[in-house]
């Protein structure tokens, strides 16, 4: 068709269509004289013109998956189960809701049907009902009592439904839409819900959808909170079910009245109607193929799609106050993408921009239940209604005063608790008193002794002083006593109280002190992956002692208590079981100007003489003085341990954020780059992530030239970028001539050395490790990789059996188990041992490593297969062409794997710097284009 | 944060500036963020978290989101999620229909994230070779089916990302879905 055949054709069909299908015909007859070509055309067209018809009507993602069944909709009259249905009261997202008769106990019931997409999955509706079982189990006045989850005729497969107390009234939803609340009301309801929710959370039950919709007010002024868990079935079903949920949810269960009921008047307080309808029931918000249920009353976490605990409905309580008390939401936006944005991004306006006569201590309330990090958040349901209920008891009280004093009630009880400029000398004693109750922290304990005198202490100065003391001490005891304090064991810091959110910070501390006191000369630190296996454990010093082979054990522990941290560390004798030293801190969690030198020099002054200034300085230097940038670090930490992809970049997040803080941070600096490093050729070209790297390395080391992480990830960069094999290994040595317990940079150190075929050197490195860290797989496999590499595979494939039994969860030994079965043509095991490890871990590098193997086991197709999968991926992808260029090899195609072994070349790809040592290559040794590939990389020949 | 993709930002500033080839590289890179999203979604599963296409979007959106551009204008993300979206449906429908991918680790990842969308390949597919076809003789309605449809843009956001009026779209709406409608039950 030409296109001004086709522009004719839409002018057409866009008049036609505009007209009644009766005219059509002379219009087009008028049109299209002598055109017969035209007129089919647009006939056809008009034919297949349905505007009402459902032909992508529905966006894809939000489509229905089919129709649902069309007995939802019943007559008054039939049964469903043992309920007589009446009449329909609604509908709401998940189905539709009667009113109906239970006839074996002639009481009334709310019936709602579920829509059949939610209950397609057995499973599902399996885990649904266990939950609403759990539900209605929870006996609380507060929350709407479940009857029955049930099944209509279960044997031919009939709907399911709940049946639940009918409840003559309105949801606070419409009920703001018909009138208004005045604060004393609004309190009334939420202290009810909060109670609700304590009742429930005690219970483990989260109600996952707390909204205005979901709080229904009785006539009686009682609150009911409705459906509780079910939101859990409407998670993992259908999106386009989510996105209407709220719309148009005008019968909800058991409601009826449009009449108001009268929320319950609480006696004493005459405050007048307090204006503030709510907007509009939320409407299906748009967005792009997903429309997400009500995100507006969604917890960050929850509008993440994390899993949620608890505190995700004391969020979205916060959002229902916000709203009743500013008359709109706190998180708004015309599409949920623009609400999302201002979820995770923003925060609220001060509730006293839309209501300056509004209780100071209300706006703490709204702050704190909206807090985005859950430890700012109110821990329990139960704490939130006592504040709640402070706060109402306050303006009563305050209320009553007013009305004993003036005249003009209303006026003054408007204002009551609200103005205390306005105030009369006894409000201000009421507004101190306010005042006090909100500042109801924790009580604090009495200090120590030992600090009455001292100015508080930063996080980063309690820990160098720790490390100081505890270095201090090992290092007299290494110089004046007989049994020379050599080896040390830091114990994960205990969390107590067990705050999640707190978690980094004991692991933090730990690991930073393991970091520092590494530094000590002939000090030997146990590695991070041994004492971690004692995390959460109470352990016997000396038993600790003799498993790790070490002659001291630090102990300690962290506590969160308001505004500080009280930190405790012990160190002990592991021979005796004695304590050598202990010490308290109390460091507030945010920023106090340092005390650091004066901390430092009293704990030398008393412990140690020996030690000079320089050295006491030198172990402090290498965190940041800034507690925040510090704890920004050790987050970091603490997600790069946790390893894969997604953890690393949060670290990354927080490494940057620490030398945002403090820029000067040099730890921090090593920690970007070395993320950097390790994400390069695996997930970033090395083009990219290199000279991220590299900066941050040598900002690191311009910052203090004597950080062993500086140089070991310097190292990296100059091996991995530059293939500078000799500057590489003299940063290798310098990084562990400054920390000789510095591990990863031995096991890095010695894959360096095995890839240059240095085997001896490479196995000293090794064992180094292993005597490091004798328990973890990692240092065993680097020992192990070796006997890979040098070609002795039995004993690779026995060694590394040893080490995947000791740890099943990993990976890596058995990969390289694989490898080695396949080197011995043992394609079999070769091929399953692979796909264990696949098993474990999906990686695009593990699964070349398969197509490998079964390439040479004569699965040649399945090799084939994901050869084109990954050529196709990277198209759009990063792949490594490494991991391309294997697969050739195992393919026996020479010239595509050297095609792909010069891509990766020409990217500096540094998995080609496995070219010499690995088996893999044998087969392309002899051709001419090996040794120029070899020379490039700069091998020595 | 630096993301793994941190040209997304220039490319789609410069998108917004109206360059069309920062469109055609910014589309693999949020598919690959897609994909990437699509994993750690199914690690999550196999610890008892929940999987849901929805939340795979939603999420790859976020990421984008939280590169704080200025979005001048939203239509833009939409428009590229609308594309996104349509060549992951339909490639993982067109490579359902052609092979068995028992084994496959990469097929079944996308699969099991985009369960509810991908059921109808031999639907999907049909739709896209006539949303092709359609491009070739009228561009501009195919990318409204693709905004609306794939993309579930309204009307109006549709008209902002295309920089058409309201009715424009509408017009062009009905016409393409008549065409389509009569092209596949050819």
């Amino acid at each position: 068709m030409n296109p001004k055949h086709w522009q004719q054709v839409k002018a057409l069909f866009h008049e036609a269509s505009e007209r009644p299908r009766a005219e059509r015909t002379a219009f087009l007859d008028a049109a299209c004289t002598g055109n017969a070509d035209l007129r089919r055309e647009v006939e056809s067209l008009l034919a297949a013109d349905e505007p009402e018809d459902e032909f992508l009507a529905q966006p894809l993602l939000a489509r229905k998956q089919t129709p649902d069944a069309p007995t939802t909709n019943l007559s008054p009259g039939q049964m469903i189960g043992h309920y007589r249905i009446e009449r329909r009261l609604g509908a709401g997202g998940m189905g539709v809701v009667y009113l109906a008769h239970d006839t074996q106990l002639g009481r009334p019931a709310a019936v709602k049907l579920l829509r059949s997409s939610f209950t397609r999955d057995t499973e599902r509706v399996r885990r649904f009902r266990q939950e609403a079982r759990a539900a209605s189990a929870l006996n609380h006045p507060n929350i709407l009592t479940i009857y029955e989850v049930g099944q209509a005729g279960a044997a031919t497969g009939g709907e399911h439904f709940i049946a639940t107390e009918f409840v003559d009234g309105q949801t606070l939803r419409e009920y703001c839409q018909n009138g208004q609340l005045t604060l004393g009301q609004a309190l009334d309801v939420l202290i009810q819900t909060a109670a609700a929710l304590t009742a429930a959370h005690e219970a483990g039950i989260i109600h996952r959808d707390i909204k205005p919709e979901n709080i229904m007010l009785r006539r009686d002024g009682l609150v009911k909170v409705l459906d509780f868990g079910l939101a859990k079935l409407m998670e993992r079903r259908g999106e386009g079910e989510t996105g209407r949920r709220g719309d148009g949810e005008k019968g909800r269960m058991g409601n009826t009245n449009s009449s108001r009921p009268p929320v319950s008047q609480s006696p004493s307080l005459p405050v007048p109607p307090s204006p503030h309808p709510l907007p509009p029931a939320s409407r299906p918000l748009s967005a792009p193929g997903i429309v997400m249920g009500t995100v507006r009353y969604m917890s960050p976490e929850q509008a993440r799609g994390l899993e949620v605990d608890h505190r995700s409905d004391l969020f979205s309580l916060g959002v229902v106050i916000y709203e009743l008390l500013a008359g709109r939401a706190p998180f708004e936006g015309e599409t949920t993408a623009d609400v999302l944005t201002a979820l995770l991004n923003s925060k609220p306006r001060p509730l006293n921009d839309y209501d300056k006569h509004l209780p100071a201590a209300l706006q703490a309330i709204v702050h704190r239940a909206l807090a985005k990090p859950l430890a700012e958040r109110y821990q329990s349901a139960q704490e939130l209604g006592d504040e709640l209920k402070r706060l109402k008891e306050e303006l009563e009280f305050k209320a009553r005063l007013k009305g004993r004093r003036a005249s003009n009630d209303s006026v003054l009880t408007r204002k009551a608790g609200t103005q205390p400029e306005a105030a009369a000398p006894q409000d201000s004693t009421l507004q101190t008193h306010l005042l006090a109750e909100q500042a109801t922290a924790p009580v604090r304990a009495v200090r120590t002794r030992r600090f009455q005198h001292a100015k508080t202490l930063t996080l980063a100065t309690a820990l160098a002083a720790m490390a100081i003391a505890a270095a201090v001490w090992a290092w007299r005891w290494h110089t004046t006593s007989s049994a020379m304090i050599d080896s040390i064991a830091v114990l994960p810091f205990a969390n107590v109280g067990n705050d999640p959110q707190m978690e980094y910070l004991p692991d933090g501390l730990t690991e930073a002190l393991i970091d520092t006191l590494s530094r000590l000369p002939g000090l030997t630190v146990r590695a991070r992956a041994v004492v971690f296996t004692y995390k959460g454990r109470e352990a016997d010093p000396r038993q600790v002692g003799q498993a790790l082979k070490v002659r001291a054990v630090l102990t300690g522990q962290v506590r969160h208590e308001g505004d500080r941290l009280i930190i405790r560390a012990e160190l002990v004798n592991a021979e005796d079981g004695t304590r050598l030293w202990g010490e308290q801190y109390r460091p507030p969690l945010t920023d106090l100007p340092t005390i650091r030198d004066e901390i430092a020099r009293a704990i030398s002054q008393a412990l140690l003489p020996q030690l000079s200034r320089d050295q006491q300085q030198q172990l402090a230097r290498q965190h940041s003085a800034n507690s925040e940038a510090f704890q920004l670090y050790l987050r970091g930490r603490h997600f790069y341990h946790l390893g894969t992809r997604q953890n690393e970049e949060k670290a990354l997040n927080y490494y940057q954020q620490a030398v945002a803080v403090d820029p000067n941070y040099a730890l921090a600096h090593a920690g970007i780059a070395h993320v950097y490093a390790t994400f390069s050729s695996q997930y970033l070209p090395p083009g990219e992530a290199i000279p991220k790297a590299r900066r941050a390395a040598q900002t690191a080391l311009q910052l203090d030239e004597t950080l062993p992480e500086g140089h070991f990830v310097m190292a990296l960069v100059k091996l991995w970028g530059d293939w500078d094999w000799d500057s590489s290994e003299r940063e290798y040595k310098r990084a562990l001539e400054l920390n000789p317990n510095l591990i990863l940079a031995h096991a890095s150190y010695s894959n360096f050395l095995a890839n240059q075929l240095r085997f001896a050197e490479a196995e000293r490195e090794a064992e180094r490790v292993t005597e490091l860290d004798p328990v973890s797989a990692y240092p065993a496999y680097v020992a192990d990789n070796l006997f890979y590499f040098s070609r002795q595979y039995d004993q690779a494939i026995a060694r590394l059996q040893s080490v995947a039994e000791l740890n099943p969860t990993n990976y890596v030994p058995i990969s390289y188990r694989a490898m080695a079965f396949s080197q011995k043509g043992m394609h079999q095991q070769a091929i399953s041992e692979m796909r264990k490890a696949l098993a474990l871990n999906t990686s695009l590098s593990l699964r070349a490593w398969l197509a490998y193997v079964q390439a040479r086991g004569g699965e040649r197709q399945e090799a084939v297969k994901t050869l084109r999968d990954l050529e196709r991926l990277s198209l759009i992808e990063r792949v490594s062409p490494i991991y391309i260029a294997r697969i050739y090899v195992g393919l026996g195609d020479k010239d595509k794997a050297f095609e792909w072994l010069w891509k990766g070349y020409e990217e500096r790809n540094d998995h080609i710097l496995k070219l010499n040592v690995d088996p893999i290559y044998d087969p392309l040794r002899d051709d001419p284009r090996y040794a120029e590939l070899s020379r490039a990389i700069g091998f020595k020949p | 944060m630096e993301s793994a993709t941190p040209n997304v930002t220039q490319l789609l500033a410069a998108w917004s500036e109206g360059d069309q080839n920062a469109r055609d590289e910014l589309i693999p890179l949020v598919y690959a963020e897609l994909h990437r999203v699509a994993q750690n979604y199914l690690r999550r599963e196999r610890r008892g978290h929940t999987l849901q296409s929805s939340a795979l979007v939603h999420e790859a959106f976020l990421r984008l989101v939280d590169q704080r551009v200025a979005w001048r204008n939203r239509a833009h993300f939409f428009g590229i999620a609308a594309q996104m979206m349509r060549r992951i449906l339909v490639d993982y429908a067109r490579s359902r229909g052609n092979e068995k991918h028992g084994g496959d680790q990469l097929h079944l990842e996308l699969d099991e994230a985009l369960d509810a969308a991908a059921q109808r390949d031999a639907e999907l597919v049909a739709l896209d070779d006539a949303l092709n076809s359609l491009a070739e003789i009228d561009p501009q309605q195919s990318r409204v089916i693709e905004l609306r449809y794939f993309g579930g843009l309204t009307i109006e956001e549709t008209a902002e990302a295309l920089g058409i009026s309201d009715t424009t779209v509408e017009r062009e709406w009905r016409l393409a879905r008549a065409w389509l409608r009569r092209e596949l039950s050819k």
